[in-house]
């Protein structure tokens, strides 16, 4: 290729990228300047702001009664979700692999939650919940059980919330499916010539060959997960008593309802920087759990 | 010229004419909320065309959003410097925009002859910056079928016959049924399984407070420099709300309330026998179930020692930042006749904001004495009487950041309601928290 060519495929490549880039500059790069900026300030967007240098962080992490609590309610959401939603999509990703009639419709009906819009999924969840009239209660009522509070209850309002997380995990479902698809079928039949079962198919090739499919996974919802905010949003606003009060709820709250944004964008700040370090342990802890083919 | 050259030109000429007009017409935006439907918006947009055919100087163009994004739009359009000229405001965030002085004063837009009731004013630093878009009070409501069967006399409907809290509570324990028909005065009460819960003093944020004026406490003092809600009328207030559900086992928990359907179907399901709650039920939801068979009275609070309940409003405000200050209050004086809002203030939802309509009986019976209103004359005593002599301001009245206080108060206030711990224990863990709040926010 000679070099005039070449410099007018790069400007092609450019320009193709030019939108990509610069919605990346000015709708992430230059917003996260702005934040650290604000992060720094006391202002309630009714005033102009005041520089008070690390005065948010301080107060953040020795006066800020609700920040324990956000931090712990996001943690356990996340947890509750990530662990529970990796099994179950891992599990259903399984029995769709198999030959099985209707696999197409299985496959889409597992799918469908990912793509409905959050909001109205978690207002008919909602009524599903709702402690009276609910479906849920409804059907524990009817075989003799007694009806529980679940969006009213300390207890079982982050697990409630967690399972309507855990319905719309069809994205990750997919993932596995295609990382089992990829498996060459002569290592399972490998495994059976040496007279191995299902389980060693499933312990010794299965596993180990989707073990980057799973770390994937895991760490893609641990993000998600941790960034939990419709369901706050929509349903529960906080409570019942702080328990779902999660992380990024709290900045919605400081700064669109208390108008603190100096104080929301020094608490996204430091969640940021929480999230940075998840993903970092994450990283660290599974190098050796991982398996990759070739390696 | 021919025919169609000469018509060609007066149209050219009418459109310019016209264009002109129009254009000299001054802009007003307003920003209001809608809460369930769409239909709720085009009501307010039929209202404003009205407006708009009514006089040929002023054009004003609604926003409307709804209700659940509300407070996030304004603050967003105020960081953005895009604030409309005037707009309703949530009763939470009007004197935080009067602190950071975006709100004119609103003290001289109307003549004394045709002003609104004084206590339906917020205040900052002595200025009026809003009058409430309609008057609400808290009254006690109830199933009066279940009195009838339980041979019971009805709630006091005035406020020189308020129950005692005594009263209130033996009512209550009469009322209140078990899954066997027991009530707490019976050998063998099964208190977790109640059926029929006798009374629900509603524990909402803005609303529990009032009892505590009622025992000679409160949340803060009226003109807003005090802090209230540390003395010990106030903490024992509390605690004998909680009470309620924790000893006397009359009311529901906190949970359980929060599950509660809308009040007309709470009563008409004698799920629960009195219930407090806002004027505005009448017209949003007891309505609802009067062909249902719902008989529903109304009364008085009851008291711990004086009679009082609380009055609120969503207020509307003008911006400072209009350029149109003028034109938005004409606009404001207009939309907020009465005879503007007659639907909503004679079905039940609002009473009016202007002192006429409580200047004799003829004016009140003229919006008030209509269904679903009880008859007048209980009406009179137990909402309007009440509401003129024993009703004061919530505090959003006149403190900035009533919000942010009460994310502090309510921080771990279930734990107060369900008994794990006591009023005076929580106040005092929270209490260093609240008045450094309070201090930094109250008027200075």
């Amino acid at each position: 290729m000679s070099a005039k060519r070449r410099s007018r495929a790069a400007i092609a490549a450019y320009l193709f990228l030019a939108p990509a880039i610069l919605g990346l500059v000015f709708y992430t790069f230059l917003p996260i300047f702005g934040v650290v900026g604000m992060g720094l300030t006391e202002w309630d967007a009714l005033k102009a702001p005041k520089f008070i240098g690390l005065g948010n962080f301080v107060e953040l992490f020795t006066d800020d009664m609700f920040f324990v609590r956000s931090v712990t309610s996001t943690l356990y959401f996340a947890l509750f979700t990530v662990v529970l939603g990796t099994v179950y999509a891992f599990v259903v990703a399984l029995l769709l692999n198999q030959r099985i009639a209707g696999r197409g419709l299985f496959r889409s009906i597992f799918f469908l939650p990912y793509i409905v819009p959050s909001i109205g999924a978690a207002i008919v969840w909602a009524w599903m919940y709702e402690a009276n009239f609910g479906v849920i209660n409804f059907v524990l009522n009817s075989i003799g059980l007694d009806k529980v509070q679940w969006l009213g209850n300390e207890a079982t309002a982050t697990p409630a919330l967690g399972m309507m997380a855990i319905w719309g995990f069809g994205n990750y479902i997919v993932i596995y499916l295609a990382g089992l698809q990829g498996i060459p079928k002569t290592y399972l039949e490998a495994v059976e010539m040496d007279g191995g079962n299902a389980w060693h198919k499933f312990r010794h090739i299965t596993l180990p060959l989707l073990s980057p499919v799973i770390f994937f996974n895991v760490l893609m919802s641990v993000i998600a997960n941790l960034q939990v905010f419709v369901p706050a949003l929509s349903i529960t606003k906080g409570a019942p008593n702080g328990s779902t009060l999660y992380m990024v709820y709290y900045i919605f709250k400081q700064g669109f309802w208390n108008n603190r944004f100096g104080y929301a964008s020094a608490v996204s700040l430091i969640f940021f920087a929480f999230i940075a370090c998840v993903t970092a342990i994450i990283f660290a802890s599974s190098r050796n759990l991982l398996f990759f083919e070739g390696e | 010229m021919t025919f169609a050259k000469k018509l060609f030109v007066f149209a050219f000429l009418a459109a310019a004419f016209i264009g002109t007009a129009a254009a000299q017409k001054t802009e007003v935006s307003y920003m209001c909320w809608y809460n369930t439907t769409q239909s709720e918006a085009q009501g307010n947009q039929a209202l404003i065309d009205k407006y708009n055919a009514s006089q040929d100087k002023i054009h004003v163009t609604m926003i409307a959003i709804p209700r659940d994004g509300y407070e996030t739009k304004v603050n967003t359009m105020a960081a953005a410097g895009q604030l409309p000229d005037c707009t309703l405001l949530s009763e939470a965030m009007a004197i935080q925009f009067a602190a950071a002085d975006l709100l004119a004063d609103v003290s001289s837009m109307y003549p004394a002859d045709a002003a609104p009731l004084k206590s339906l004013t917020f205040t900052y630093k002595g200025k009026a910056v809003g009058y409430s878009s309609g008057d609400e009070v808290l009254l006690l409501y109830y199933n009066k079928k279940l009195f009838d069967a339980a041979k019971l006399p009805y709630p006091p409907a005035s406020a020189d016959k308020t129950w005692t809290w005594k009263q209130f509570v033996d009512v209550a324990k009469k009322l209140t049924k078990d899954k066997n028909g027991k009530t707490p005065n019976d050998a063998g009460f099964d208190a977790k399984n109640i059926v029929q819960y006798g009374a629900d003093f509603n524990r909402l944020w803005w609303m529990w407070p009032i009892i505590a004026y009622s025992n000679g406490g409160g949340l803060m003092s009226p003109d807003g420099q005090e802090l209230w809600i540390g003395k010990p009328e106030s903490i024992e207030a509390m605690q004998t709300l909680a009470d309620l559900y924790i000893k006397e086992k009359v009311a529901p928990s906190v949970a359980d309330d929060a599950a509660m359907p809308s009040l007309d179907l709470t009563l008409l399901t004698n799920k629960i026998a009195m219930a407090t709650s806002g004027q505005w039920e009448m017209g949003v939801s007891l309505n609802n179930s009067l062909k249902d068979g719902l008989e529903y009275g109304v009364g008085v609070l009851p008291k711990l020692k004086k009679a009082v309940t609380y009055n609120t409003g969503a207020p509307y405000g003008i911006f400072k930042t209009s350029k149109n200050l003028d034109a938005a209050m004409d606009f404001i004086r207009w939309w907020s006749d009465e005879k503007n809002q007659w639907t909503n203030i004679t079905g039940g939802i609002l009473m009016p904001v202007m002192a006429k309509w409580y200047a004799n009986e003829a004016a009140m019976r003229e919006w008030a004495d209509h269904p679903p209103r009880p008859p007048f004359a209980i009406y009179k005593t137990a909402v309007i009487d009440y509401a003129m002599h024993n009703a004061i301001q919530v505090p959003w009245y006149y403190f900035n950041g009533y919000q942010g206080l009460d994310d502090i108060l309510s921080s771990g206030i279930d734990a107060v309601w369900n008994g794990k711990t006591t009023a005076k224990d929580y106040i005092a863990s929270i209490m260093p928290k609240l008045q450094k709040y309070f201090d930094d926010h109250k008027a200075k």
